[in-house]
């Protein structure tokens, strides 16, 4: 079997609910914080989930916040601060790859455009459609930020947005195959998601993803009493070269890989398993994806134990931050760096009893000695992402 | 290793000229428009009143992903690969998709859940909408839902791709699928792209920024051309490393970022030109003869797409032919690109090259080969397909008859 190709971070940048500082949150995650509490994006009181892994600083405002909410404003920033980061100058080699998990509506510009229309569209435009702003298709634009990122920072190699819970990791998967292939020579990688949106909360919520517990009582991860996720939200980048090219510093090395399969919810064991046949030889450290559910939760240890062995370290990123949709691996990749490089493993948040079944989940910070590890991430409809990150 | 070619094994489509591909190519071929005043909604004084929608397609769910299937259907119908026991071929799905959207009435429903005012009441909407999302099933609207559920009914276990970069999402998603294949990743590839934009939020979206025909006529490079006119479609294409019994090679593929403005071109070209060139180096070739431009009818767009071509083939040009399907078709938006590879690949096929629907007077900045009126039966050895998209992403591809 082709192994998956490897490729090396040159930089890096992110925002999440625990800030933007690289040594801060990876501070957190190891001493086992959650970034959960009551959803501070809008009065969620009604919903059925009221709590939320919010990012709490809001974007600097630019002139491109014409164009973008919130979360493509973090984009832009992020990949701003990871090519910095990386020193690399922007050029036509340059290629730009974003990921997000798809269009939001923006209810502050629908109300007023729905406020007196019928529900057969009769008289639509007199009836509020001619309110929506000149800008509103460009605010909806899918490819937005990732237009105007390149823009800003001059990068005019080829790039894509892709789409979709697991577009983190096609964007990255696509981004080692445009090096592989030579057809650029550097790639900036950003992902960027949501789940802290009315209407997004109140559907998982409604097909029984979400906890539905207060703050001081969501169960982790993998516990036994596990009873769905936090809704979280992060935009994170990397900066990728061919191993061994350009200057500076090599962070960590990365392979990735996607997969689908149309379940309904998440994907199977076997997309799972599929995706980690060509990464996860001698791995023994897993990054979950760690949806909280109790059934799911114990079907993905299984799956990942075929490879890795039951013995196998289990943390989650995720039971920190909450579930982050397309911008988990990028997440996941920079966290998991960093415990490589401090060779200590952060705890499953809030993990005090994990249920019976296969790999340790880690109820504390760990020391290690391994240096590369998985990490999973899952979105729905039957979507997947792996990757792997190597110290050396 | 050396990269593997690509070839073309099947083509399939639902347009609004017919419910397949095959069913298509004879109207596209006599110059026939599909573009009619919209029924489907209420579109009394909106910017734009037409539209290219296609009308006896039946479906239930959500539409993009009930046209991709029906595509897809044709195009693997017609590839026939062959999957034997001792090799099982690895399959990857690559689409280009924009989210789906909440019918009018679910979107209207949403709205008076929240209070039904000018301001979004999260007290109401929290409880309100419950019932709402128990009847419907937001993930289906996802832009990887379309890939995903091709991946299940294809059995696909290699990369499950979605990309959402507007007008270059198809084109885009054709060139990443020829990547794997090439690099080993995959060894047969469903890729295409889809659009099923004929939607009040839509129409209204892009009228109000002023991109929509006003005069109601999608008319590329012609004098007349005031703004595109939404179509909706899918195309899908069978593409193996494999030659077999394929007559068209997908030769190669370019793609280049503006990082020129949001909404306009970059007024040189200059990315036009560099993924034309690169698709042109890749596949080892200077002129082609047919060209399948992006050709949107938007003033601005034309002319710089014209300009560029003109950069790129010098007198060359003219030894060629150029045209669009998006005066017979409309801008499928997400599944422009893809359309435009079956139409160079009908080129390839049967030296059929389809005219510019609606092109009667071209204007001087669009100086081309254009086909006009009716479409010319020549042979075509090398034809280029572009698609260039808001944000100046940009995607071209080069097809070959095999020799």
């Amino acid at each position: 079997m082709r192994p998956a190709p490897q490729v090396a971070i040159k930089g890096w940048a992110w925002r999440t609910p625990f800030g933007a500082s690289i040594e801060h949150v990876t501070r957190q995650l190891l001493a086992g914080e959650r970034a959960v509490r009551s959803n501070t994006r809008f009065d969620a009181a009604s919903y059925l989930c009221s709590v939320a892994s919010s990012i709490v600083e809001e974007p600097t405002l630019t002139r491109q916040h014409r164009f973008l909410r919130r979360m493509g404003l973090f984009a832009l920033e992020v990949a701003r601060e990871a090519l910095h980061y990386s020193g690399i100058p922007a050029s036509d080699r340059v290629g730009l790859f974003f990921g997000y998990g798809g269009l939001r509506a923006h209810w502050d510009d629908m109300m007023p455009a729905f406020e007196h229309q019928q529900s057969d569209g009769d008289g639509a435009w007199k009836r509020g459609l001619n309110l929506l702003h000149p800008y509103w298709m460009l605010q909806h634009l899918s490819n937005n930020a990732h237009a105007l990122a390149a823009e800003e920072l001059r990068v005019r190699g080829e790039g894509a947005t892709f789409g979709g819970a697991n577009a983190g990791a096609q964007a990255l998967a696509a981004a080692i195959r445009a090096l592989e292939a030579g057809a650029i020579d550097t790639a900036v990688v950003v992902g960027y998601d949501s789940f802290i949106e009315p209407e997004t909360l109140v559907d998982l919520a409604a097909r029984g993803m979400l906890t539905l517990q207060t703050e001081a009582n969501v169960a982790a991860p993998y516990a036994q009493t596990a009873q769905g996720f936090v809704p979280g939200e992060a935009a994170a980048a990397l900066v990728l070269q061919r191993i061994g090219s350009g200057d500076g510093r090599e962070l960590a090395y990365v392979q990735a890989a996607d997969g689908a399969d149309g379940e309904a919810a998440a994907p199977s064991l076997n997309t799972i398993m599929n995706l980690l046949a060509n990464l996860a030889q001698g791995a023994t450290l897993i990054d979950g994806a760690g949806w909280a559910q109790p059934a799911q939760d114990n079907a993905e240890r299984s799956a990942l134990a075929k490879f890795t062995g039951e013995e196998a370290m289990l943390c989650c990123t995720m039971s920190a931050m909450g579930q982050l949709g397309a911008a988990a691996p990028l997440v996941q990749a920079i966290a998991l760096a960093e415990q490589l490089r401090l060779q200590m493993l952060a705890p499953i948040a809030g993990l005090q009893q994990a249920a019976d079944g296969p790999l340790r989940p880690l109820t504390s910070a760990t020391p290690i000695n391994t240096r590369s590890a998985l990490a999973i991430s899952m979105g729905t409809p039957g979507l997947a992402g792996a990757i792997r990150i190597d110290m050396s | 290793m050396s990269a593997r070619p690509v070839f073309v094994h099947g083509v399939g489509a639902v347009t609004a000229l017919g419910l397949s591909w095959r069913e298509s190519i004879a109207p596209l071929a006599a110059g026939a428009s599909a573009i009619v005043p919209v029924t489907e909604f209420d579109v009394a004084h909106f910017p734009c009143t037409v539209a290219a929608p296609i009308r006896d397609f039946k479906h239930q769910g959500d539409r993009r992903i009930a046209l991709a299937c029906a595509a897809s259907e044709e195009a693997w119908t017609a590839a026939a690969i062959a999957f034997d026991d001792s090799q099982q071929k690895k399959i990857g799905i690559f689409m280009g998709a924009e989210s789906g959207r909440a019918p009018f009435a679910t979107v209207h429903a949403l709205t008076r859940a929240a209070g039904g005012k000018a301001a979004f009441d999260h007290a109401k909407f929290g409880k309100q909408a419950r019932v709402l999302a128990e009847h419907c099933d937001a993930s289906q609207t996802s832009p990887a839902a379309v890939t995903s559920l091709l991946a299940k009914r294809y059995g696909a276990t290699g990369p499950a791709v979605t990309i959402s970069l507007a007008c270059s999402s198809g084109a885009s998603a054709v060139a990443e699928a020829a990547r794997s294949i090439r690099l080993g990743i995959c060894d047969v590839a469903l890729c295409g792209g889809v659009g099923a934009d004929v939607d009040p939020l839509m129409l209204a979206g892009f009228g109000r920024i002023g991109a929509l025909s006003g005069r109601g006529i999608s008319c590329p490079f012609d004098a007349r051309r005031d703004g595109f006119v939404v179509g909706e479609g899918a195309a899908m294409i069978v593409l193996s490393a494999d030659r077999g019994t394929a007559v068209v090679e997908l030769a190669g593929e370019g793609r280049s970022l503006d990082a020129y403005n949001l909404t306009a071109p970059d007024p040189d070209g200059d990315g036009a030109t560099r993924a034309m060139r690169a698709a042109l180096v890749a596949a080892k070739i200077d002129a082609v003869d047919y060209v399948q431009a992006h050709g949107t009818s938007t003033p601005l767009n034309d002319a710089v797409e014209a300009m560029a071509l003109r950069r790129v083939f010098g007198t060359h040009l003219y030894k060629s032919h150029v045209s669009s399907v998006k005066g017979a078709l409309g801008h499928w938006i997400a599944g422009a690109g893809a359309l435009g590879l079956l139409c160079a690949h009908e080129a390839l096929m049967t030296g059929t090259l389809f005219p510019t629907a609606n092109l009667t007077n071209p204007d001087r900045d669009c100086d081309l080969p254009h086909v006009l009126g009716g479409a010319i039966k020549k042979t075509v050895n090398t034809a280029l397909v572009n698609a260039f998209a808001f944000g100046g992403a940009n995607c071209s591809l080069v097809l070959r008859r095999c020799a």
